[in-house]
């Protein structure tokens, strides 16, 4: 957060570009900044094109008006579907004083949505908005660690959509208060209510009555007990209730454009209270604690089916313990309970427990190396309140990563894990496909940088995943992969750099049973492949605008049980400019455009051969 | 000039013995809870030596609700590949990095709340047929009938991308292709299951 606002104020103070003569002066302190921008974009699934005009006024006085007008549409290239949008928006400021501001907006938004069906049936969707709202916001400073701030809001707008119109008017009002005592205290209290009153018509019938009410309230309190304890305590509350119209929807939220539209209403009530605490009682020792609870409702008067509640509990904790500067020592725990209740009307609500804890250590060795160990375990509990889904999972794992330069030019990663998962279901109905899978990972990557023009990365991989199955010993399986991969990138002159890309994937995988009790297990496998994968890609800059680029790749996959068989194979080569111009006076163009040829077993026509666009020009006049 | 981290102290390895201790003696809490023997549900499975055979132990495996002919009939590199659509509605967040786990796991949920599924694959028509891959293209009709009384149907038209596995055909690919006027997809019913938690 700090480094974020360090941007903002580097940003704010830095000069902006001058426009060389953007300047339309009326009247003595006037300015109006007209600016166009345009865009196009495409790749395989979709083209669109994009244009917005605006007109930005600063009048004496402090008046500030912004007017824009833009369209933009969008054709879908793998489906029968078009989007069109058209906006209109002014927006009108006046600052009072510095603490306050008053601002108005009128706007015009029309969209329109156009699919094709299966059945060749056409399906618009539109959306046609007008709204005005006026804005009031205050702030102060009152002395003392005192300062208030407060936002009003009015509104009127009207929609007219594909399955209803309506006009609504809206009003809000927000208020915050906050004190500070020096760095020991600090209390901030924000409230909020919003009210809406909206008449409707949809097929026919008229609704009245609808709108929002709507109000919350946050409150928080953080006191620093001593210098290395700070402790921070919230407690939020939301209440709302809101009639509108709605398409009756299923269970799952699609709607049913067939039939009538009618009012419903939806009330919501959530809670949340949380406690954080910090201590740092030893130099090098750091402890964190967090405890929340939540409690969130959602109740709809028509729609019971779709009501619930969500209540839970967590607490967790960290310790962080740096005995020497070169060793760092990290213990978290956590423990969490969540009742996800689904109505009255529906079966399938569940408690969700969830335990964890893990251990990490990471010691420096040397200037040129040092490792990162890890163990932890968790577990996950499911208890459903009338449906025999019972389930668990289990996790234990311990992995380390070594991380070395040991010479200048060669820098060197190892990864080394274990893991272990338990999937059980505990009902009879689900549990014949309980098991543990046990994975064994190691991973090495080293980078050589040979010189200034040649890097080198390779990585190396193995992965064994025994699945051991509870009840159904002959569905255990031995599942091993093992990959190698290079990457060299080559810069061979000061305009021209090319990469090249190889990797190589080996894959088996087949039952891994025991022919009597206490015979070894043998591995029969039945699976086992080869992937190889290839790109070559380059970037030739002409000047310091425009630059060439193009990468052809290409994979293939072969069954290596069966070598007559198919190879599965896709690839593409695509080449491209890219140009980056900047005129001064903030009048820029920026064009990417590829063409691509592909090909794929699964490839449909429209993704064989397709460009890639992103393209805009921003002119300032 | 010294810093005082420079002092080595011993709480560093009675940390980590501290944390063994606590695990060693605390595994208890991390066990599952043991589970009842299967019971004789589900439906027999067909080995599917012909790709079309896997609509069969599709089918077979929502209807039966237990999912296991389901979960059986998806090869390891399964994904689901939803119309842009539902994407648009639900957020590409919904269907990112759809495995063959997620698919399953998504699958058990919606059964879970499921009284009676019917599953059609209406007439799969056959675009593609080589020695070890196939790719067919069907309507589908997924009946919902949930344990609320409730009943949902979902349709669309998807391309269905089969390979030869070790034990059969699988399914690795679904790409939901076309919606049908007035329906939700399985995709969207697959996108809001997921996102419900």
């Amino acid at each position: 957060m700090g480094s974020l606002c360090v941007a903002c104020v580097a940003r704010a103070q830095a000069p902006a570009p001058a426009p060389a003569d953007t300047t339309r002066s009326g009247v003595s302190g006037a300015k109006a900044v007209p600016t166009y921008t345009g865009g196009i974009k495409g790749d395989v699934t979709q083209v669109s094109l994009g244009n917005r005009f605006s007109l930005t006024l600063t009048l004496p006085g402090g008046i500030t008006s912004m007017t824009s007008l833009s369209a933009d549409e969008t054709d879908y290239r793998l489906q029968d579907r078009r989007d069109t949008n058209k906006n209109f928006l002014s927006s009108i400021m006046y600052r009072v004083h510095p603490g306050l501001a008053i601002d108005g907006a009128i706007s015009d938004t029309r969209f329109f949505n156009r699919v094709i069906t299966f059945s060749n049936a056409t399906q618009d969707l539109k959306n046609n908005a007008q709204k005005a709202e006026a804005n009031a916001q205050y702030s102060r400073p009152l002395g003392g660690g005192l300062s208030v701030n407060g936002r009003s809001t009015l509104g009127l707008s009207r929609s007219d959509q594909t399955f209803v119109d309506d006009q609504t008017g809206a009003g809000a009002l927000h208020a915050g208060v906050r004190y500070g005592l020096g760095r020991t205290v600090e209390l901030s209290a924000r409230g909020f209510l919003r009210l809406t009153s909206q008449d409707a018509e949809s097929g026919g019938q008229s609704f009245s009555g609808l709108g929002v009410e709507e109000d919350s309230v946050l409150a928080s309190v953080r006191v620093s007990v001593i210098d290395s304890v700070k402790v921070r305590a919230e407690y939020s509350r939301y209440l709302s209730k809101e009639d509108y119209l709605e398409l009756p929807r299923g269970s799952f939220g699609e709607q049913q454009f067939d039939e009538p539209a009618r009012p419903e209403r939806q009330a919501k009530d959530m809670r949340n209270i949380s406690v954080n605490a910090e201590a740092t009682p030893l130099g090098g020792l750091k402890l964190t604690a967090r405890a929340t609870h939540t409690d969130g409702a959602t109740y709809f008067a028509e729609a019971k089916e779709r009501t619930s509640r969500d209540v839970g509990d967590a607490q967790e904790g960290t310790l962080t313990y740096s005995p020497v500067s070169k060793s760092v020592f990290t213990f978290e725990a956590g423990n969490r309970t969540l009742f996800h209740w689904l109505g009255p009307r529906r079966t399938g609500s569940y408690d969700d427990k969830d335990i964890r804890a893990k251990f990490s250590w990471t010691q420096t060795l040397s200037t040129t190396l040092r490792f990162v160990a890890q163990t932890g375990a968790s577990l996950t509990q499911l208890f459903y309140v009338d449906t025999d889904r019972d389930r668990d999972q289990a996790y234990q794992f311990a992995n380390v990563r070594l991380i070395s330069k040991l010479f200048p030019k060669v820098d060197a990663t190892v990864y080394v894990s274990v893991s272990k998962t338990d999937y059980v279901s505990v009902r009879a109905s689900f549990s014949q496909n309980n098991r543990a899978e046990t994975i064994y990972e190691l991973r090495p990557e080293f980078t050589y940088k040979i010189n200034n023009r040649l890097e080198l990365t390779q990585r190396y991989g193995v992965n064994i995943q025994f699945a051991d199955f509870v009840f159904q010993e002959n569905e255990n399986y031995l599942d091993r992969n093992m990959s190698f991969s290079n990457r060299l990138r080559t810069r061979l002159s000061s305009n021209l750099g090319v990469d090249f890309y190889y990797a190589l994937t080996r894959h088996d995988k087949g039952s891994y049973l025991r022919p009597d009790p206490t015979a070894e297990r043998i591995l029969e496998i039945n699976q086992k492949e080869r992937r190889d994968e290839m790109k070559v890609s380059f970037r030739y800059q002409i000047n310091s605008h425009l630059a060439v680029l193009g990468a052809n790749e290409y994979s293939q996959r072969r069954d290596l049980l069966s070598p007559s068989a198919a190879v599965y194979k896709d690839g593409g080569v695509e080449v491209g400019i890219d140009g980056n111009y900047d005129f001064g006076g903030r009048r820029t163009l920026k064009f990417a455009m590829k063409r691509v040829k592909r090909f794929g077993p699964f490839n449909a026509p429209a993704q064989e051969d397709y460009w890639v666009m992103d393209s805009s020009l921003n002119y300032t006049f | 000039m010294r810093s005082k981290h420079t002092t080595p102290r011993a709480g560093g390895p009675a940390l980590l013995v501290a944390f063994l201790l606590v695990v060693g003696v605390g595994c208890g809490i991390f066990e599952p809870r043991d589970a009842n023997p299967p019971g004789s549900e589900g439906t027999p499975w067909v080995s599917p030596s012909l790709p079309a055979q896997v609509f069969l132990n599709l089918e077979s495996g929502l209807e039966d609700l237990t999912g296991v002919n389901y979960e059986k009939s998806l090869g390891d590199a399964f994904t689901f590949i939803p119309l842009p659509s539902d994407v648009d509605r639900l957020g590409a967040a919904a269907f990112a990095d759809w495995t063959k786990t997620v698919e399953v796991e998504v699958t058990q949920k919606i059964l879970g709340d499921a009284t009676k599924v019917a599953v059609s694959f209406i007439n799969p028509q056959q675009i593609r047929n080589e020695q070890d891959f196939a790719d067919f293209r069907a309507p589908y009709e997924l009946i919902v009938t949930y344990t609320r009384g409730e009943i949902d149907t979902f349709k669309a038209v998807a391309q269905f991308d089969m390979q030869r596995l070790g034990q059969g055909w699988g399914l690795i690919r679904w790409t939901d292709q076309e919606g049908v006027q007035g329906f939700a997809t399985w995709g969207y019913l697959r996108g809001t299951t997921r996102g419900s938690g």
